[in-house]
């Protein structure tokens, strides 16, 4: 267990290593220039001008650069945004508890419904319920997220006005203490709901499928054989071992929530990266676009290890295997 | 022998004639050897392959769907009432009136719009799914084939382009590089090749080492025969499957780059009218309303007509059987028979 996950984690620094070298080789592609695009239209000395490559190390080659870029990250700085008149860093730690928020609600959210909706054709049989299911996937696959969220804003919010449509506060006199928990939870209603449908649809799938398999196994004739009920063999021998392999997709379906999260963000004016990407990239500013794709890649990185490590200590074949 | 078999006759090389001459008069030995070699094709019988596609559950479905979304997008300038850039009428008209959809902010056609809107979603579906087919391909058969550091190298590249999400990665990419559409077709399907190059790579690494491609090689066939005629048909039918899934990912993707506002601005499209839309959530739900189920049609087409390839090209995917399979031992024997204690009569086909 000790040499897998020491394996898996070497495994990480690679990779994030060749997704920070794709962002740089990406910058050095962007016409424009750094530095005229600092100054603006605005005449200025030479000397001025040189002083500011000078300052941002822009005369080194690139792979200087880089290294230099490299060595700030480590020490947790990621550079200065001109646009937000504050170093990159704050300006996306500022941010991401919010949308970290969004997605680890709508990630438990999904696994939970998820599971149990992939459970219920196992459990009640019929054709019925195994179609709804299916079309349900089906639909949660193709919806556009943000499309949904409209949906959501035009029935609930407007229509019916159930929640409030945008932000995560009110602007104004907002409660506290107990009344001010259930507030926050109405404004995370919608935008959660909207977040979750990629994933819900694919672990109700993935639960399925392995609920069905499972099925075929020859211990759950012994257990029909020993004598057991019907819902002890669904309980102790279904339920449980074919939650094995959706431990795989939550890792993945929280990628996909840290994507989606950029376009529900903006649907409903949610205060978080996804937000700040979509204004970072209208106010050109490029360190903290880098910054965002960096935080949000180890993230995901993080997060896809931690469920590797689960995964492995649930399943002894898998460490064997890699 | 085979319409599709190899070429044994005036394309041979020296070994093939060799073992003609040794064959000859074998009738027996000659056969075994077409046995073995003889590719076990998805393709053969267009015509038998056309049924059975038309009678999977989604088959004529997904048919129906594309047909109808692809001549929206050619014949859009007929189709359209109006001129989706001209203003036409009066700002935010409610639908089924004069406007059918109704009219945008501005007054123009949301009709119009929603029928030239098509024109970007099946294009981009089509095209990216063509670059991420190439892509995966090229990379994954390239791995599998080579094995050995060539296949680690080009599977950790492939890993790379799955831990960044396709979403943040076109986001990026199109904010730095410029919004035309060609190069939006290009990076959604730079962001979907690993999933192609994974089935690439496992098929390619499975038929290497199948006995008519071993035959091809002892026949003496060079490196290109063997992977374009003998390995890549046989390898092309899943990939084709995800390609076609993959689709409806790249419509999603070009409608949720065009939500953000970085899609091309120079063509209507039904994202682009979401995001116009986004303004006016409170008063005009048409604005919103018709744009999204456009596009979740067209998501829906490709996904069927995947699910339905998938059926037809690999009959002996699990899906449809385990699901049967699951309600026969589930609703019948396990829960009723258990629980009225009659587990010696068990139906038919129970794994009892």
């Amino acid at each position: 267990m000790i040499g897998y996950s020491v394996r898996r984690i070497v495994h990480t620094i690679p990779l994030f290593l060749s997704v920070l070298i794709m962002m740089f080789v990406l910058l050095q592609l962007t016409p424009g220039d750094p530095i005229q695009d600092l100054i603006g239209s605005y005449p200025v000395p030479n000397a001025y001008r040189q002083t500011l490559v000078q300052e941002y190390h822009l005369n080194q080659s690139v792979p200087e650069r880089f290294l230099y870029y490299l060595w700030n990250m480590l020490h947790g700085n990621l550079g200065y945004s001109f646009a937000g008149h504050m170093s990159v860093t704050d300006l996306i730690m500022g941010a991401l508890p919010n949308t970290l928020l969004l997605v680890a609600v709508g990630t438990v959210l999904s696994m939970v419904i998820g599971i149990l909706l992939g459970f219920l054709p196992v459990l009640l049989g019929g054709r019925t319920v195994d179609g709804v299911v299916n079309v349900g996937v089906v639909t949660g696959f193709a919806i556009p997220t943000f499309w949904f969220g409209q949906i959501l804003i035009i029935l609930f919010g407007v229509r019916l006005g159930w929640f409030p449509v945008s932000g995560m506060d009110p602007l104004f006199g907002g409660d506290t203490g107990i009344a001010g928990f259930f507030q926050h939870i109405q404004y995370l209603v919608l935008p959660v709901l909207a977040l979750s449908v990629p994933a819900l649809a694919n672990i109700t799938r993935v639960q399925q499928q392995s609920a069905l398999e499972v099925l075929g196994n020859d211990y759950i004739v012994t257990a029909e054989l020993k004598g057991l009920t019907a819902s002890q063999i669904l309980r102790r021998h279904v339920l449980r071992n074919s939650l094995l392999p959706v431990v795989t997709v939550i890792g993945y379906g929280f990628g996909t929530a840290m994507a989606g999260t950029v376009l529900i963000e903006n649907v409903f004016g949610w205060p978080g990266i996804g937000n700040l990407l979509i204004l970072s990239i209208n106010r050109r500013d490029n360190q903290v676009i880098i910054g965002i794709v960096m935080v949000a890649a180890a993230i995901i990185i993080l997060t896809n290890l931690v469920t590797d490590l689960i995964y492995g200590a649930l399943d002894p074949r898998i460490r064997a295997q890699s | 022998m085979t319409a599709d078999g190899p070429p044994l006759d005036e394309a041979a090389t020296p070994l093939t004639e060799h073992l003609r001459d040794r064959l000859s008069g074998d009738g027996q030995a000659l056969e075994a050897i077409e046995d073995v070699y003889s590719p076990p094709s998805y393709l053969h019988g267009a015509r038998a392959w056309g049924k059975r596609f038309l009678r999977t559950k989604f088959g004529i479905v997904s048919l129906v769907l594309i047909v109808l979304l692809t001549g929206m997008a050619i014949f859009a300038s007929p189709l359209s009432p109006y001129n989706p850039n001209l203003i036409v009428g009066p700002p935010l008209a409610p639908p089924f009136g004069h406007f059918l959809f109704g009219t945008d902010s501005v007054g123009r056609d949301t009709l119009s719009n929603f029928i030239y809107g098509a024109r970007v979603s099946m294009l981009v579906g089509a095209a990216s799914g063509l670059v991420a087919l190439i892509l995966g391909c090229v990379i994954g058969g390239l791995a599998g084939y080579l094995g050995r550091a060539a296949d680690v190298v080009l599977m950790r590249i492939a890993e790379l382009f799955m831990v960044i999400p396709s979403l943040i990665l076109a986001v990026v990419v199109v904010a730095l590089l410029g919004s035309q559409l060609l190069y939006i077709v290009l990076i959604i399907g730079f962001t979907l090749w690993p999933q192609e190059a994974r089935i690439a790579r496992s098929q390619f690494l499975t038929l290497r080492e199948r006995d008519f491609v071993q035959g091809a090689r002892v026949l003496g066939f060079k490196w290109p025969h063997i992977v374009f005629k003998e390995i890549l048909p046989n390898a092309i039918a899943p990939v084709i499957v995800q390609v076609t899934l993959d689709a409806g990912s790249a419509i999603l993707l070009e409608a949720g780059l065009s939500f953000l506002g970085l899609g091309d601005p120079s063509m209507p499209s039904w994202g682009k009218m979401l995001y116009d839309a986004q303004s006016y959530l409170t008063t005009s739900w048409w604005l919103s309303v018709f744009p999204g189920v456009g596009i979740l049609f067209a998501v829906l087409a490709f996904n069927f007509l995947g699910h339905s390839l998938n059926e037809v090209m690999n009959p002996r995917a699990p899906r449809v059987s385990a699901l049967s399979f699951g309600r026969r031992m589930v609703a019948r024997p396990l829960t009723s028979s258990v629980r009225s204690g009659r587990t010696k009569s068990l139906p038919e086909g129970s794994v009892l």
